[in-house]
């Protein structure tokens, strides 16, 4: 008679130990993020496409289209276009990546002279197809300024031919 | 072919269609395989921080039989792509190829002579993933894009003959 209830003692805490990790396990708070309706932010570390700095001095970008940074990757995805505003100012009237090329190796952002370029925190870049992963920065930093209530940068009309006639009216640039 | 034939685009396939989307969408089981660098990411996915459960996709299935997606995960080299094309060639229909990562999607920073640039050379890819490696949320955004996919999927009704018909034009 004492030998059945010891059994049925020892059963039931050797159940409880047996269990210990599980029951521990079902207190602690749950570690799972609920991804669509919970976010985590992203570590400084992260590194998504690059983007231009967002210079709050002068509102607007700092690239200077010297294209360093389409010369030096490795992958060539970088494509700038470069045009010249003034005798002494030349600016990009298009910075495209093709993203789905990018190793994300960092050169661009290192050999940038004007520190124009930085990681986003993008990560939501899913798409249907390969030209979904292209990224035009320029648009990006026009969004960007739109939210922060800053002056938009304009799109730099493409540079003409010499000897092409110029509209009328128009302001030497 | 067969009763589909007659059948048009009316209430009852369309209806039916729904439901059956919205059943797959929730049973998405992806096959157990991963190629480099960015398969980790996607174990990660699995365990317990992000929980691919929660999207009805915790069976990672072994057997290319029981498999619906394929998450192409990391360098495809041209060795290993015999293999690759076996394994989408045993998996049943309906089945989604989804290119993680750089390399499955374009061939990355390898271009070179022993790399596939690109899986969707071989496989037709649905969603591509690009980053080096995507981060475990990239990827889940990219499986939200792929139900979405998934949802509107004809494969019964007139728009499916119409795919269909279309993909023959190409090929």
């Amino acid at each position: 008679m004492v030998t059945y209830f010891k059994e049925i003692l020892t059963g039931f805490y050797s159940l409880l130990a047996g269990m210990a990790v599980t029951i521990k396990y079902f207190v602690k708070p749950i570690v799972t993020v609920q991804y669509p309706r919970q976010k985590l932010s992203m570590s400084p570390a992260y590194r998504g496409h690059t983007e231009f700095v967002l210079d709050l001095e002068t509102g607007t970008h700092r690239c200077i289209a010297c294209e360093m940074c389409a010369r030096i990757c490795p992958s060539q995805l970088i494509t700038v276009e470069g045009v010249k505003i003034d005798p002494k100012k030349k600016v990009p009237r298009k910075y495209v990546i093709e993203y789905q090329y990018c190793s994300l190796c960092g050169l661009c952002v290192e050999s940038c002279p004007t520190k124009a370029l930085k990681f986003s925190e993008e990560y939501r870049l899913a798409g249907f197809s390969r030209e979904d992963c292209v990224v035009d920065l320029l648009a990006r930093l026009q969004a960007q300024q739109q939210r922060a209530g800053l002056a938009v940068t304009p799109r730099p009309e493409a540079r003409r031919e010499e000897g092409e006639a110029k509209p009328e009216g128009e302001v030497k640039g | 072919m067969g009763i589909e034939e007659k059948l048009g685009y009316n209430v009852l396939t369309t209806t039916l269609e729904k439901l059956v989307d919205w059943g797959r969408k929730g049973s998405v089981w992806p096959a157990t395989f991963g190629l480099a660098c960015c398969a980790i990411e996607m174990i990660v996915t699995a365990a317990n921080r992000w929980d691919i459960a929660r999207f009805g996709m915790e069976a990672f299935r072994a057997s290319p039989r029981q498999a619906d997606l394929m998450i192409v995960a990391g360098t495809v080299t041209k060795k290993m792509m015999p293999a690759i094309e076996r394994i989408y060639e045993q998996m049943t229909e309906p089945k989604w190829v989804i290119a993680m990562g750089a390399c499955a999607c374009s061939g990355g920073i390898f271009d070179s002579y022993a790399v596939v640039q690109g899986i969707d050379l071989y496989l037709p890819v649905d969603v591509y993933i690009p980053g080096c490696p995507p981060r475990p949320e990239g990827l889940l955004y990219g499986i939200l894009k792929l139900h979405e996919k998934i949802l509107h999927d004809p494969f019964l009704t007139a728009k499916y003959r119409q795919k269909v018909e279309a993909r023959q034009e190409v090929a």
